[in-house]
């Protein structure tokens, strides 16, 4: 995750600013786990505000949470000499993880979904993703319409049709 | 201004209601007394005229809300929203006449209702320059129809003010429905008690619509746009406003109405107007991402889900072709050698599907021409034969659209040796490569896989020249796997930079 200047960059703070306009500071040693910032900071552009116009500040905060969260155990420079400490560290952040997931809505892990894509972070969008599927797994297409508010829109014809076109999925 | 009123099942109740009177309605685009089908509702709804009628197809609107599956219009709803003929004043006077019956009782500000009463609610001085407004409901037996959420009717124009005010309960037992006016959406609407407070205070409902034309914050924060049926309308924002009890409420924006809504409501309106459907608004990439971590068989099952996800499902960029979907576990492990008659013949018949399914999959993937990220075979041939151009046809439309993995187990009759096509040795793209199955050879003089980091060959004829040549011609190459097939000789391996598994069976 660190950069070879990474040391120079945990001085300094970036501004984000949300689509709706708030402003949030966060370390460049946190912001480098996304990818579309790190890539600013390569390039030398981060000074003022860095606009996000895809995320909103309900869904930045978020974000930056888990950022924080994962730059703490990554970056701090803790050794773990111990095979079992890092287990324990290992187990601990996946219980962190899906505490962290299973306590957003279904419109929070939306926007936290369409955010962790375009500021590119790759572990969240993960996490996200396999949560969804985590939803829709073992469950018929109209538990998952209503899970949803999923409107079919075939007509009974074409349902049909589909349906029989991929039979051997639904045996 | 009378604000509302609702239609019943029971033809009793609509009889309560207008006392047996006819009423005069002015010139109305609505037709009435005509039952409408919700199908034949939109249709009408799509005819009128779209500057004038704004209104009127609130209030049309509003008794889809109810979930009727046949809406009967009547006339004393025609004569409300008349205002652009008569004017308010005199729409009220001649509803209020209407209701001038000793059955109904008036009701001021906050006052509660009293089950049994016909009641005529009456605000005064609440807004807006009308002098009075009035909500007539009917008895409360028809009131249970009143679903939180629903919307009763337009008190008057969206003001900036912003004030929302509780101006009356509908609910006999325990006053969990509110009868709630919001200044700055236009509109009262009847609400569940608990969703009052905390999250959907009634300062957040005040806040939902801020402008006529644009929703801008919703609940917290969250605005989403939803498409609509053809000629219904063409914008609808659909958002949430608030989580209480068993269920979510939505505030949709209809032909310049905001409608506060219960998730009920929004599935009888159906896809014409645009349920809350977010996940399916996802990019592609994204909604790729999700189904990549179902099998195969539940991501195959997301194509029944609506026309959107069947699109999903067809430019999804893994494919999983494997026989034991279609032959069943059973025959899809045991020995072909062992098969009998019948087996061999159910296999066939079974297997032939399996090919129809996944050629036909190949080829609508490869009319999209996006990138394949995975491709998987396996399957057994069993016939001698068998014509095997299939597969050198299905190899390169996965190199064609520049498959990244590649998984190859084919298991052939003992008697035929396929040989696989050269393109497979030119798939610049690829990163995994891995060939399976008994009498399969590979030979060509080129090998152009500079992206391959994983290469495996599982009992696949090879020379040494070949792997050699895999060696040298792939910088890349991080992890190799080689199994003896029946003329496998000794290998020699140099220059392989980044070789750090090496493995022989």
């Amino acid at each position: 995750m660190s950069t070879p200047s990474s040391s120079v960059f945990s001085y300094r703070v970036l501004k984000l600013k949300s689509s709706d306009g708030e402003i949030f500071e966060v370390k460049q040693t946190v912001a480098v786990q996304s990818g579309v910032l790190k890539q600013m900071m390569e390039d030398g552009c981060t000074e003022g505000e860095i606009p996000l116009n895809n995320v909103d500040s309900p869904t930045l905060a978020k974000i930056i949470e888990w950022c924080n969260k994962h730059h703490d155990d990554d970056v701090e420079g803790r050794v773990l000499s111990q095979e079992k400490e890092k287990e324990k560290e290992k187990a601990d952040m996946k219980r962190w993880e899906s505490e962290f997931i299973d306590a957003l809505n279904r419109d929070e892990l939306y926007f936290l979904l369409i955010g962790s894509n375009y500021m590119n972070i790759k572990e969240l969008l993960d996490c996200a993703a396999q949560k969804v599927a985590g939803m829709v797994k073992g469950k018929t297409p109209e538990a998952i319409r209503e899970m949803f508010n999923i409107q079919s829109d075939f007509t009974e014809e074409e349902e049909k049709a589909i349906r029989k076109e991929n039979q051997w999925a639904f045996n | 201004m009378f604000i509302g009123y609702r239609n019943s099942d029971e033809p009793t109740s609509k009889k309560r209601l207008f006392h047996g009177r006819d009423v005069e309605t002015p010139k109305s685009k609505f037709k009435t007394s005509v039952l409408y089908t919700i199908p034949e509702l939109y249709t009408s709804i799509a005819q009128l005229d779209d500057n004038n009628s704004l209104d009127e197809m609130g209030q049309f609107v509003n008794e889809i809300h109810d979930g009727v599956e046949t809406v009967e219009k009547d006339q004393t709803g025609v004569s409300v929203v008349e205002k652009d003929q008569r004017g308010v004043e005199t729409v009220i006077d001649s509803v209020v006449q209407e209701f001038d019956d000793k059955s109904v009782v008036e009701k001021a500000k906050g006052e509660s209702i009293v089950e049994g009463e016909l009641v005529a609610l009456k605000a005064k001085g609440e807004s807006a320059g009308d002098g009075k407004q009035l909500i007539c409901v009917d008895d409360f037996p028809t009131l249970e129809r009143y679903v939180a959420g629903s919307c009763v009717g337009k008190v008057g124009e969206p003001s900036d003010k912003g004030k929302a005010s509780t101006i009356g309960c509908l609910d006999r037992k325990d006053s969990k429905l509110v009868l709630q006016k919001s200044e700055s959406l236009g509109i009262v609407v009847i609400k569940e008690k608990g969703c009052l407070d905390s999250q959907t205070s009634e300062s957040t409902c005040s806040n939902v619509i801020k402008e006529r034309n644009e929703v801008s914050k919703i609940g917290k924060g969250r605005v989403v746009k939803a498409s609509c049926g053809r000629g219904v309308c063409t914008k609808v924002h659909v958002g949430r406003l608030g989580e209480s009890g068993d269920g979510l409420f939505w505030v949709v924006r209809l032909w310049g109405v905001a409608h506060v809504m219960g998730k009920g409501d929004l599935k009888i309106m159906g896809n014409q107007i645009g349920a809350e459907d977010r996940f399916s608004e996802l990019p592609d990439f994204i909604s790729h991402h999700i189904m990549s971590y179902l099998s195969t068989k539940e991501a195959a099952q997301t194509c029944l889900l609506s026309k959107r996800w069947n699109h999903l499902r067809t430019s999804f960029p893994i494919f999983d072709f494997d026989q034991i979907y279609f032959v069943g576990e059973y025959l899809a492990t045991k020995e072909p050698e062992y098969f009998s008659r019948r087996e061999k013949r159910r296999f066939r018949e079974h297997i032939n599907k399996f090919i129809q399914f996944a050629d036909a999959s190949l080829l609508q993937f490869y009319e999209l021409k996006v990138s394949m990220q995975k491709f998987r075979l396996s399957m057994t041939l069993l016939d001698v034969e068998e014509d095997t151009s299939f597969l050198d046809k299905w190899i390169e439309l996965a190199v064609a659209n520049e498959v990244k993995e590649f998984d190859f187990n084919v298991q052939m009759n003992r008697d035929k040796i396929y040989s696989l096509p050269g393109t497979i040795l030119s798939a610049k793209f690829m990163t995994t490569l891995k060939l399976g199955g008994y009498n399969m050879e590979l030979s060509s003089n080129t090998v152009r896989l500079h992206s391959l980091r994983k290469l495996a060959l599982d009992k696949v004829c090879v020379d040494e020249q070949m792997v050699q040549k895999f060696i040298s011609e792939c910088p890349l190459l991080e992890d190799l796997f080689l199994s003896p097939s029946w003329h496998s000789k000794r290998f020699c391996i140099s220059h392989a930079p980044k070789l750090l598994l090496c493995s022989k069976y």
